[in-house]
């Protein structure tokens, strides 16, 4: 499939713009799209993403200052977005709605054609009740919509539709993305970004919604259910109720500030680069400086945690005291004598009359011979001496059980387990807090040193303020996901004890009637699903590993170090060289981070196997010259095709005659500026071709 | 993956994907009673592992 038309009206600069697009052809994919800064070329990129996802695409534009999945401000930026995008100079001339219309083309010549339509007052207030979409389907242009719906049903109809027959919104990210904000999403929580790219490509989401909805539905039957007065099932899903609740309360919280976080990471890096232009050479400290931050702040995430784990495991037993562990340890150790002895005795017992029958037989053989009294005499004189053999008791044996439920392996475990806690004391903790301490107090001095280096220009300090302002709200929101994710973890946990356990009791009690049947089989396909989704990420892990590695390779400078990209069953991501050392430890360059997501991208795109157009705006964005051609090779080694928005110190000189064989068409956008309106007008050609000048 | 799951639950594939079906046709507004009513049907003529 390929993007074949897109005509835009009355959207931002451009009152009409028509582009055409063929389909690709042998190792010709490209589509080159010009434009020097602030032309129009990101109004574009906006256009496709909103003309395919509407509102849904907003969090695509990098550059708009939406974040989160709150709705009130997503729904206050979508209005606000679209209020700047109508054309400056349209309502002046009576016109109060602008449209995007794209046509994509699939394999077999036939078109689908989408068309949104947002409608404004004449003051030019945006109209949401208004915003119209047209889906037409093939050459003969039939019309499919989602007939009466209305609403947020119409809106799930137009959602499932285009993630049906282009592309899911879960996938988007990795198909229409805009280069410079590549290096952000590097800095983003990886094993995050691979987990929700896996799990977009597989359609977990929907796998867990139905896991999700078997439960609901099967705690719905089950109330029906005409004597089931099983208050244990109650409990248990009421328990399970508290538990879910609080985990997506988290959830929530945690969807909330991780598009925060990286709004900031971003703001930050753009006041380092800033800060670091007024001084020459304090970039690359500056930069040095805020890697070290990055490892003290881990070291003492990781310190925080350490503790936790500790308070949660072993402060509740090292506080009993060393005398009371002393006397448990002695106390099993005297059990396990009595054990030993006990058992000793027994098999000694069992061979005992074995013994005292062959010493009688062997009297028989005496002569003269001995009388019955005298063989009986000796006998008991032998049982007599073997008993007397186990009496008394070893010393430091116990004279009974008072921990019978222990064998003799848990008991010598039980015995290290407190040994171990002899051994933690006060000091262990103290060193730990010690640790964290002057991890905090050399955090505390490099970010003074920040300060410093930052000062090199007394009219920065505005900007440095709030770089240290930005830096506390990084450490406080980094804290807060760390607890957020260790809490959901163990309450991930519990749920999953909850459900288990709820299966076997509904089994239990599926005699019942219908109703608590069709409950017991809901749980368990639910159960069910949770175990295919549990294996179904790990089993993508390889083959997006794969995927990583060989467009790492494509892509990368042949001095970058990186032989090999894997990914584990927790979707971390690690860089390793030849020595198998992970590179991402170490500091990396803007451009190596940037072709290690730049792989991601690539490899979430080809495992998906959909054949969708890539929309890269502002392709080269970052990225140091050692890997711009590696970037544009592999993009041309795609087998779909690749729009590329491109400035004018972009894909221009060496790096246009690099890809030139493979470029379809191009086209370059011009622009005017008539009283206060800017227009952009878009014609065949590119920079080259008309001296390097728009 | 799926099949291998189904068959070691004692059930259909095609049961399963009736299910995934159900869930991916319902949406807004009147998605729980119509989704419970579709549960309804395939869960009372599935065999599964009980």
């Amino acid at each position: 499939m390929h993007l074949s038309h897109i005509t835009l009206r009355d959207w931002k600069a451009y009152t009409t713009a028509n582009f055409d697009f063929p389909a690709p052809a042998s190792g010709r994919n490209i589509i080159l799209i010009g434009a020097p800064n602030g032309y129009g070329k990101t109004s574009l990129f906006e256009a496709i993403v909103l003309g395919m996802f509407g509102r849904d695409g907003l969090p695509l534009i990098a550059r708009s200052p939406f974040s989160g999945t709150d709705k009130e401000r997503l729904a206050t930026s979508y209005k606000n977005f679209l209020e700047k995008a109508l054309h400056g100079g349209a309502t002046a001339a009576g016109r109060t709605s602008c449209s995007v219309k794209l046509i994509f083309t699939d394999d077999n010549d036939e078109p689908l054609e989408i068309q949104r339509i947002w409608h404004f007052s004449d003051s030019g207030a945006y109209r949401p009740q208004d915003e119209e979409i047209h889906i037409y389907e093939g050459s003969t242009r039939k019309a499919v919509g989602p007939g009466a719906l209305q609403g947020n049903d119409r809106a799930d109809w137009f959602r499932e539709y285009i993630a049906e027959n282009l592309l899911p919104f879960t996938l988007a990210h990795f198909f229409m993305f805009d280069g410079e904000q590549v290096s952000v999403l590097a800095e983003r929580e990886m094993s995050a970004q691979v987990r929700a790219g896996i799990e977009g490509l597989l359609g977990i989401p929907v796998l867990k919604q139905l896991a999700k909805d078997l439960r609901s539905y099967a705690e719905v039957r089950r109330k029906e259910a005409p004597n089931v007065s099983d208050k244990t099932i109650e409990k248990l899903e009421l328990e399970r109720h508290t538990l879910t609740f609080e985990y997506d309360k988290k959830s929530t919280r945690l969807a909330e500030i991780e598009p925060s976080r990286a709004a900031l990471k971003e703001e930050q890096e753009h006041l380092i680069r800033e800060l670091a232009s007024f001084g020459a050479g304090s970039q690359a400290l500056l930069q040095e400086q805020f890697e070290q931050i990055k490892n003290y702040e881990r070291a003492i995430e990781d310190g925080n945690a350490q503790l936790e784990d500790l308070m949660m495991k072993d402060l509740a037993l090292a506080l009993c005291g060393l005398p009371l562990r002393k006397s448990v340890k002695a106390r099993l150790l005297s059990e396990g004598v009595l054990e030993r002895w006990e058992n000793g005795k027994s098999q000694g017992d069992s061979n005992l009359e074995r013994f005292l029958a062959s010493v009688d037989t062997g009297m028989l053989e005496l002569d003269p011979a001995l009388t019955g009294g005298q063989r009986e005499g000796v006998l008991n004189s032998a049982r007599s001496a073997w008993e007397k053999l186990w009496y008394p008791p070893p010393d430091n044996c116990a004279e009974i059980y008072l921990h019978p439920y222990l064998n003799e392996l848990e008991r010598s475990k039980v015995i290290d387990r407190l040994e171990e806690l002899d051994e933690l004391g006060a000091p262990a903790i103290v060193e730990l807090l010690a640790n964290i301490a002057a991890n905090e107090e050399a955090l505390k001095r490099l970010q003074d040193e920040v300060t410093r280096t930052e000062a090199v220009a007394p009219h920065v300090d505005t900007k440095r303020e709030r770089l240290s302002h930005v830096g506390s709200e990084l450490q406080r929101f980094d804290q807060e996901i760390g607890a957020l994710r260790r809490e959901m973890a163990s309450l991930e946990s519990q749920i999953g004890q909850k459900n288990t356990d709820l299966t076997k009791l509904s089994g239990q009690l599926d005699q019942a009637a219908p109703s608590a049947r069709r409950a017991a089989r809901a749980n368990k396909v639910a159960m069910m699903v949770d175990q295919i989704v549990a294996k179904a990420v790990p089993s993508q892990i390889d083959a997006i590993a794969a995927a990583m590695t060989t467009a790492h390779r494509s892509m990368a400078h042949k001095k970058d170090l990186v032989e090999r990209i894997a990914i584990d069953e927790n979707c971390d991501v690690k860089l390793l060289n030849a020595a198998g050392v992970d590179l991402r430890g170490y500091d990396l360059s803007a451009g190596e981070k940037q072709i290690f997501t730049q792989a991601l991208i690539s490899a979430v795109s080809s495992v998906s196997g959909r054949g969708f157009p890539m929309v890269v705006d502002t392709p080269l964005g970052r990225l140091d010259i050692e890997h711009r051609k590696g970037v544009l090779n592999h993009l041309v080694q795609r087998e779909h095709q690749v729009i590329l928005l491109s400035t004018n110190t972009e894909v221009v000189g060496e790096y246009l005659r690099e890809i030139a064989p493979h470029v379809q068409k191009k086209y370059l956008v011009h622009f005017e500026r008539v009283g206060d309106i800017g227009q952009s007008t878009v014609r065949p050609g590119y920079f080259e071709e008309t001296g390097g000048q728009a | 993956m799926i099949k291998d799951a189904c068959k070691a639950n004692g059930m259909l594939f095609a049961e399963f994907e009736e299910l995934v079906q159900a869930e991916v046709e319902q949406t807004g507004k009147q998605r729980r009673a119509g989704l419970w009513d579709s549960f309804d049907d395939i869960l009372d003529r599935i065999q599964v592992d009980e």
